[in-house]
């Protein structure tokens, strides 16, 4: 039985392995034509550097931190991880520089959060970026949501009228552990597959991480099971995954609408909400003005928390361990102080 | 369909597997739940290859849909126990769409406009744009532009994304890629109009518009510099600027773009140009020389509230008649800048200048006691150029001055207003209020920096 | 909380700016400098970003004080600029000011990294975030300002509306600029950090240009504008909630609004009556 196992491991590799230099970017046929004669010298000396690159560590990019920490979590020294966006910046908002697409273009793999929540700066640098193995629909490219349990999927139809919702679900669905396994889990598959001889690795890795993010739930559940139900109003609906895992309620959001900037009606509406319902805490991402939610907090003797979401928000959270640990810490301590 | 079905309680159980393996500590057993996967890999290569999507895709049982609706419906999960995984299934709802988009631009002006006129009220620009990606080679961008004149194809391109050696191949009508206003379209331009200089040496709104091939190479660079190399070969016709006679007449542009951080939150993007074809104004040679430079600063954190843009761009261009080049050689600069002072408001001024000779056409026509070059063979224009080259008609220099103040609604939409004053080389001087709606539609449009 | 105590305090902020904004507005249209405000804020705001730059909290009175001394270094400059020779315009120089503080804020910015970012926020307001707090600390400035003014209102007035006579009349002419121009910044600064630009910007122009239109005597022109301040203010605000607007944006637009009200009534009604 073992024997067998082993035999059908070493072939599927070997299949593996002839289809990834299929998928190579050796250029169709079709495409060659078009080219002129002098690029194809170019081509084959190109065609002989990329593989002997990738043998040696795969070059991860990243949309966002939280993706790279797993990947470096999964990868360890077989990888280079990088990720585009600061953990600190909005990821609707970031600028496509050219000088990402030096990153971009030595890039193996490209790893997105995908649901249009990089639409407004991600297609033209992977377009310009003249790397074949990361455009969408090839094996370079990872669309993570893919993998996940997705919330807020809207249900019938669509309009802009209700502000720049995602159409396909919410974009923030890294912060569940929960998630996070499965990013691992699918991540450590592609990293086998890209280098089989190191396979054996990644699988350990993964395990390993597998085992220590479930301890690590098992400490947060424990800490924070006293304050399961609370209520909180978020500026954006950036935390239904996290919320849903730890068991808070987001009542209500600071923004009227999913990126239009706080309104006076609005406002207005929230402090009562928040009155009536004695609800006291509101979270906020390090990129947002906290002048409204102060302004708030401060009419209804409530507090304003500037949670992290996303590994890299600030100089304490290095990981994707460090970015539950420091949010549930700070909800911890505004919970036992509010009482 | 049916392989997608028999296939998804595979992963499940592999998941289930990994998580109860997790406490034990036995290689057999990781070997197994190993050799499981990549089974599950082969298979889900098998279905990639049968379907033709990505394997991630095949995690998700996609919905069988009628090709008419546009946007992904979420619809219950038909399993029960296990987490549905993956979004609305948008890719499969998506079906081959190309993504699309409107961008609606309504101008208005007011004053006294100094010779140059305008309409009062404008439905300026409809533009609507294709995207999509074709094969797994090659984009296509398509974006045609209603204007009241009527329906121009504004750009329409091939773009070949998979070529070796970091080459890049356009194909089709595109703006040529002389300097950063000829390759903005309008929409995203900071201004409700174009500059002086682009209206008086580079064509006007449409600029160097044309059908040709653009080649394309990040050029190697010291570190932290980004190096880009365009050369792109045209038709030769562009309103006011290049007009091709013969087949022969193609007109060429090359682009040196180059930009560096400064630091994560200030960069400087750079870039030189040359464009060279035939001229309008003479049986001769148009070269166009041009220099452009724009300074970012956008604090990370506070990315949405706050940013500071300054450009500036410098063109000189030389006509030669015949073989003999003439010595006038008119030059227009702008250089302008673009702060926003909170998440909704944006204040922005610009400065421009720019020569031209007297009675050449400008985009839009300033002389209207010249005949309209539309309609009027090239030839006339040659001894006109003669005059201006031999001192008898001076180069005129218009100035200008504008400031803008922009009010984003909301991503989608702004209310923009500028007000202008222009001193032109004849000697009258316009002062003009503008407004502009822009309001946007469809996909969201991402613009390339 | 109801409507009322919920816009009371935007609705008092408003309208002390409307009492120094529309008095200062009409020297300020006077000069020929309506730009004044944008640069001398900005100026300030430099001076702030220095200060944090060089390790002082951005809240201490350490800041505070340097954002003070680059605002007289401002108005120092502006009060020295006005010549005979009227070759470059007053407001060329003004722009210029603000470009340069504008881009030395940003150079400075980018120097550092998180604080200065957050620092924006500080020195740009939010007419309906405003704390009571607030309000009475800026009441209890503006009044010293205000005093300041009215004691001095002959000076001042002279200086504005007639330089030249000013001059021959034996009044230190450069002296009484500059205070003008220190007790302005002051005040702007003050403003902006409540309002933000824009909203002070036209606090301080639409109603003395409102009143210029039916006026040419200055205490007509202060009641026109205070009361058009007063009546933009407080419908401006009501607006706001009422259409769920900006508050800022609503009341600029108020403004407008009202200015061109006044201006087609000029036109169109107060000929025929005159």
């Amino acid at each position: 039985m073992k024997n067998l196992l082993v035999t059908q491991i070493a072939s599927i590799i070997v299949e593996r392995s002839v289809e990834r230099s299929r998928v190579e970017p050796r250029p169709a046929p079709n495409t060659r034509a078009i080219m002129s004669k002098y690029c194809s010298a170019l081509a084959a000396l190109l065609l002989a550097v990329i593989p002997a690159q990738a043998a040696s560590k795969i070059n991860v990019m990243t949309a966002t931190e939280d993706l790279a920490s797993i990947a470096r979590e999964v990868g360890g020294d077989l990888v280079n991880a990088e990720s585009i966006a600061k953990g600190y910046q909005d990821p609707h908002f970031v600028e496509s520089k050219p000088s990402f697409l030096l990153k971009l273009q030595k890039a193996d793999l490209l790893v997105v959060v995908g649901l249009q929540l990089e639409i407004g700066w991600l297609p033209p640098l992977i377009t310009q970026s003249r790397n074949p193995r990361i455009q969408p629909s090839q094996s370079g490219y990872m669309d993570m949501s893919q993998f996940c349990q997705i919330l807020e999927i809207p249900q019938g139809q669509v309009t802009r009228a209700m502000g720049d919702v995602h159409p396909m679900g919410n974009p923030h669905y890294w912060l569940n552990p929960d998630n996070g396994r499965r990013i691992a889990k699918a991540l450590a598959d592609r990293f086998s597959a890209i280098q089989p001889a190191n396979a054996a690795q990644f699988v350990q890795r993964y395990t390993e991480f597998d085992k220590h993010l479930t301890e690590a739930e098992k400490g947060w559940d424990a800490k924070f099971a006293p304050y399961k139900g609370r209520k909180v109003i978020t500026y954006h609906r950036s935390w239904p995954n996290f919320c849903e895992r730890f068991g808070l309620v987001v009542v209500d959001y600071v923004e009227p609408k999913p990126g239009i900037p706080p309104t006076p009606a609005h406002t207005l509406d929230l402090i009562n909400l928040m009155k009536r319902q004695g609800i006291k805490l509101i979270l906020v991402e390090p990129y947002f003005d906290l002048r409204t939610p102060n302004s708030i907090a401060a009419k209804v003797d409530g507090q304003v928390l500037v949670l992290m979401p996303s590994v890299g928000g600030n100089k304490e959270v290095t990981n994707y361990f460090q970015l539950f640990d420091y949010d549930l810490n700070l909800l911890l301590n505004a919970f036992s102080k509010i009482k | 369909m049916r392989i997608t079905y028999r296939l998804m309680p595979v992963p499940v159980m592999a998941f289930l597997l990994a998580t109860a393996l997790s406490a034990q500590d036995s290689t057999e057993l990781l070997n197994r739940m190993k050799a499981m996967e990549d089974r599950i890999h082969a298979l889900e290569a098998e279905v990639q290859t049968l379907k033709g999507q990505p394997v991630a895709a095949a995690a998700v049982p996609p919905q069988p849909q009628p090709v008419a609706v546009p946007e992904p419906i979420a619809q219950p999960a038909p399993m029960e126990a296990p987490p549905f995984l993956g979004g609305a299934g948008g890719a499969a709802a998506k079906v081959l769409n190309p993504d699309i988009s409107v961008i609606g631009d309504f101008v208005g002006a007011a004053g006294n406009h100094g010779g140059r006129a305008t309409p009062s009220l404008e439905m300026h620009e409809s533009e609507v744009g294709f995207q999509e990606v074709i094969d797994p080679y090659a984009r296509a961008d398509f974006f045609l532009s209603f204007g009241e004149k009527g329906v121009n194809l504004e750009e329409g391109y091939i773009t070949f994304t998979s070529l070796p050696a970091g080459l890049q191949l356009k194909a089709g009508k595109m703006r040529a890629a002389f300097g950063k206003v000829n390759t903005t379209h309008n929409h995203v331009l900071p201004w409700i109009d174009r500059p002086l200089v682009t209206q008086n040496l580079v064509g006007g709104e449409d600029g160097i518009n044309d059908a040709g091939l653009s080649l394309s190479r990040i050029l190697p660079a010291p570190k932290g510099l980004f190096l880009e190399g365009i050369a792109q070969v045209f038709r030769g016709d562009s309103d006011g600027v290049f007009s091709a006679t013969r087949r022969s007449n193609v007109s060429a542009v090359g682009h040196l773009h180059g930009y560096r951080d400064l630091s994560e939150s200030t960069n400087l993007d750079f870039g030189a140009s040359y464009a060279r074809g035939h001229s309008p104004f003479s049986d001769g040679i148009n070269q166009l020389y041009g220099a452009d430079v724009t300074l970012h600063w956008k604090p990370l954190r506070r990315a949405i509230y706050h940013s500071f843009v300054a450009r500036s761009e410098f063109i000189w261009t030389r006509t030669s008649v015949g073989s003999a080049d003439l010595p006038a050689k008119p030059f227009g600069f702008y250089v302008s800048g673009d702060y926003q002072l909170n998440r909704r408001w944006i204040l922005g001024a610009r400065f421009d200048r720019s020569q031209r000779g007297q009675c050449l056409p400008t985009v839009p026509e300033t002389t209207s006691a010249c005949p309209d070059p539309s309609i009027t063979p090239a030839s006339f224009f040659t001894p006109v150029y003669s005059a201006v080259s031999r001192g008898n008609l001076p180069l005129l220099q218009d100035t200008g001055g504008s400031i803008l103040l922009t009010y984003l609604t909301s991503e989608f939409s702004l209310l923009r207003t500028q007000f202008r004053r222009t001193s032109y080389g004849e000697g009258r001087t316009a002062n003009e209020f503008l407004f502009q709606f822009q309001f946007s539609m469809g996909a969201h449009g991402a613009h390339p920096f | 909380m109801d409507t009322l105590s919920f816009l009371l305090a935007p609705f008092i902020a408003s309208l002390i700016l409307t009492g120094i904004h529309a008095y200062l507005g009409v020297h300020v249209v006077e000069r020929g400098v309506i730009f004044v405000d944008l640069s001398l804020a900005q100026i300030a705001a430099l001076g702030t970003t220095m200060a944090v730059l060089y390790g002082i909290e951005p809240h201490s009175s350490g800041a505070y004080c340097v954002s003070l001394a680059f605002t007289f270094i401002g108005a120092a400059v502006f009060s020295t600029i006005r010549g005979r020779d009227v070759r470059i315009p007053q407001e060329a120089i003004i722009g210029i000011c603000y470009a340069v503080a504008s881009a030395a804020a940003i150079l400075a910015m980018s120097k550092s990294v998180e604080q200065t970012e957050h620092l924006k926020e500080m020195l740009v307001g939010n007419i309906l975030t405003v704390s009571w707090y607030e309000v009475g600390k800026t009441a209890a400035l503006y009044g010293v300002v205000g005093l300041f003014h009215f004691i001095f209102r002959k000076k001042f007035l002279a200086i504005s509306m007639d330089p030249a006579k000013a001059e021959a009349d034996g009044i230190n002419t450069r002296l009484w600029d500059f205070l003008f121009y220190a007790s302005f910044g002051f005040v702007v600064t003050s403003s902006v950090a409540i309002a933000g630009v824009l909203l002070v910007f036209c606090y301080l122009i639409v109603p003395s240009v409102g009143a210029m239109l039916f006026s040419a005597r200055i205490g007509p022109r202060l009641a026109i504008g205070w009361t058009m301040g007063t009546v933009v203010s407080a419908l401006g605000v009501y607006l706001s909630l009422k259409i769920d607007l900006p508050t800022g944006a609503t009341i600029v637009c108020t403004f407008a609004m009202v200015l061109i009200l006044m201006a087609l009534f000029r036109q169109f009604l107060w000929r025929k009556a005159a």
